[in-house]
């Protein structure tokens, strides 16, 4: 037996063999490398939410986009507790790269601004959002 | 659509180097980044509850450059000639190590590092299973190395499908057909691309984030392109449509989202371009890598009767069975529920660790 041909039966079984087997052994262990689920985005989310900050214009913009930060109180945005009943969909590695950047872009900066929670709240058959700030931190940074 | 054979390939009657060689160089790319994760990674706040001390303690640990020159150096064996089980199993272990010790240390599974496991194990795999049926059918295998790297190419592919498959699964199941709603895909891209982003990618975004019926499309495109995945294994063609389906969709992500998983888009590409019919044109004045997609001899192939696959067939089943029972006894799965356990929307306050 020469011909690639003659090997179809056997590679496709084994293709369709090695489908299934990944996907009953994913869904036992759900994550462990290299096998996943991947239901980070395996739900139906109202809202969306980010880290930001709101200048005293009530602009919003990236963590990041300021420096030189001193705060009212200590730096701990990934565990603060939410006061409202409600809480938005948030990503945790998201709100660790904003608190990472305040702690490490400490300074003298002069400009008084607030670390929100910006909120989208989505409005299921429209495009629109009704949009929540709530306040984290007061703090004064410097605009580069 | 495709007139191939069922389960046909681009690189049927040539060597498969270039398969192997460009999944090792992937791979060692994968281990260098997740090393350099947990070389710089503590434990912390951020670090899993449950995860056990000895793979915490491997975070700034002299252990992950030992356990990456393991890894380099079994990789590179696994590339250096065809049918290296046992030097890609030690590169992927130590691999495994690496990438969940960064999972373990903070914010959960580093997912972009597993498409490129993942292709590995199918690889393996193959590489296994035609050893297993030549055994059954009385051949030496020493005579079966194109024959082994048929399966393993199959293998890497059928590995890469089901993930995908099972992207769209895990959103049918725990949501159902409701996922692909309105509003969905506008929290992933808000809560994901970075405010004020002005550039084209990022009126894009505002686009879709802004448009009910934009957002619903691309959600519904979502579950098509992953569920779709599975076509990769018909043959060449579909291959090709599947692959690339796939590709512009972590494309549109990255675009909309800024989550890139590079490592998955290199290995779509290295599997499902049909890289033969045009590389050796295109390197003709290089004759060693030409050598890559050489045509190779009659291959050998042992005679395999239908009862002696579905023996085997048969008994991959219950190797499959007896793992998921085995990892249903053991607590893994209360270990990875734990991952990520502190995002989504909830309504009571947010778990300390």
């Amino acid at each position: 037996m020469d011909s690639p041909q003659h090997s179809l039966p056997s590679r496709l079984a084994f293709g369709v063999l090695v489908l299934l087997g990944y996907v009953a052994i994913a869904n036992t262990v759900q994550q462990l490398y290299p096998f996943s689920v991947f239901d980070m985005y395996a739900h139906q989310a109202t809202s969306a939410s980010r880290i930001a900050v709101r200048d005293a214009a009530g602009a919003v913009s990236e963590v990041s986009a300021w420096t030189d930060w001193r705060c009212d109180g200590p730096i701990a945005l990934a565990t603060a507790p939410d006061h409202a009943d409600r809480s938005p969909y948030s990503i945790p590695y998201r709100d660790r790269e904003a608190q990472e950047w305040l702690t490490g872009h400490v300074g003298n900066g002069a400009q008084a601004v607030e670390v929100v929670r910006h909120i989208w709240w989505l409005q299921p058959e429209a495009g629109q959002a009704e949009i929540e700030d709530r306040v984290l931190l007061h703090c004064k940074a410097r605009r580069p | 659509m495709s007139f191939a054979p069922l389960g046909s390939s681009y690189w049927d009657g040539r060597s498969r180097s270039f398969l192997r060689v460009g999944l090792a160089v992937i791979v060692a790319s994968n281990v260098l980044g997740a090393a350099a994760n947990v070389w710089q990674d503590q434990r912390g706040t951020w670090s899993h509850p449950m995860a056990p001390d000895w793979l915490l303690n491997l975070g700034g640990s002299p252990l992950v450059g030992l356990l990456l020159i393991v890894a380099l150096l079994a990789i590179g064996q696994f590339a250096r000639k065809p049918g290296q089980l046992a030097a890609g199993a030690l590169a992927l272990a130590a691999m495994a190590l690496l990438v969940e010790a960064d999972g373990a240390l903070n914010e959960g599974p580093k997912r972009h590092f597993f498409a490129p496991g993942l292709a590995l194990l199918g690889w393996l795999a193959g590489l296994a299973f035609a050893r297993l049926l030549a055994w059954r059918s009385g051949h030496a295998r020493a005579d079966l190395t194109a024959w082994q790297e048929i399966h393993a190419e199959m293998g890497a592919v059928a590995a890469l499908a089901g993930n995908y498959v099972d992207a769209a699964a895990s959103k049918l199941l725990h949501v159902g057909p409701g996922w692909a709603n309105d509003t969905t895909l506008r929290s992933v891209i808000l809560s994901h691309h970075p405010l004020g982003d002005g550039s084209l990618a990022g009126q894009y975004a505002h686009f879709v984030a802004g448009s009910a019926a934009a957002s619903q499309v691309l959600a519904v495109a979502t579950l098509v392109v992953q569920g779709g995945a599975c076509l990769m294994l018909i043959g060449p063609r579909w291959r090709l449509l599947a692959g690339l389906a796939v590709f512009a969709f972590h494309c549109n992500v990255e675009l909309l989202a800024d989550i890139g998983y590079g490592p998955a888009r290199m290995t779509l590409l290295l599997f499902c371009l049909p890289w033969p019919l045009f590389l050796p044109r295109l390197l003709r004045r290089w004759p060693r890598a030409v050598a890559f997609f050489a045509v190779v001899a009659p291959m050998t192939s042992p005679a395999v009767s239908r009862t002696q696959l579905l023996r085997v067939s048969a008994l991959v089943l219950a190797l499959v069975a007896a793992t998921v029972v085995t990892a249903r006894a053991l607590p893994i799965r209360a270990y990875t529920a734990l991952h990520h356990s502190y995002s989504g929307e909830r309504s009571g306050p947010r778990p300390q660790p």
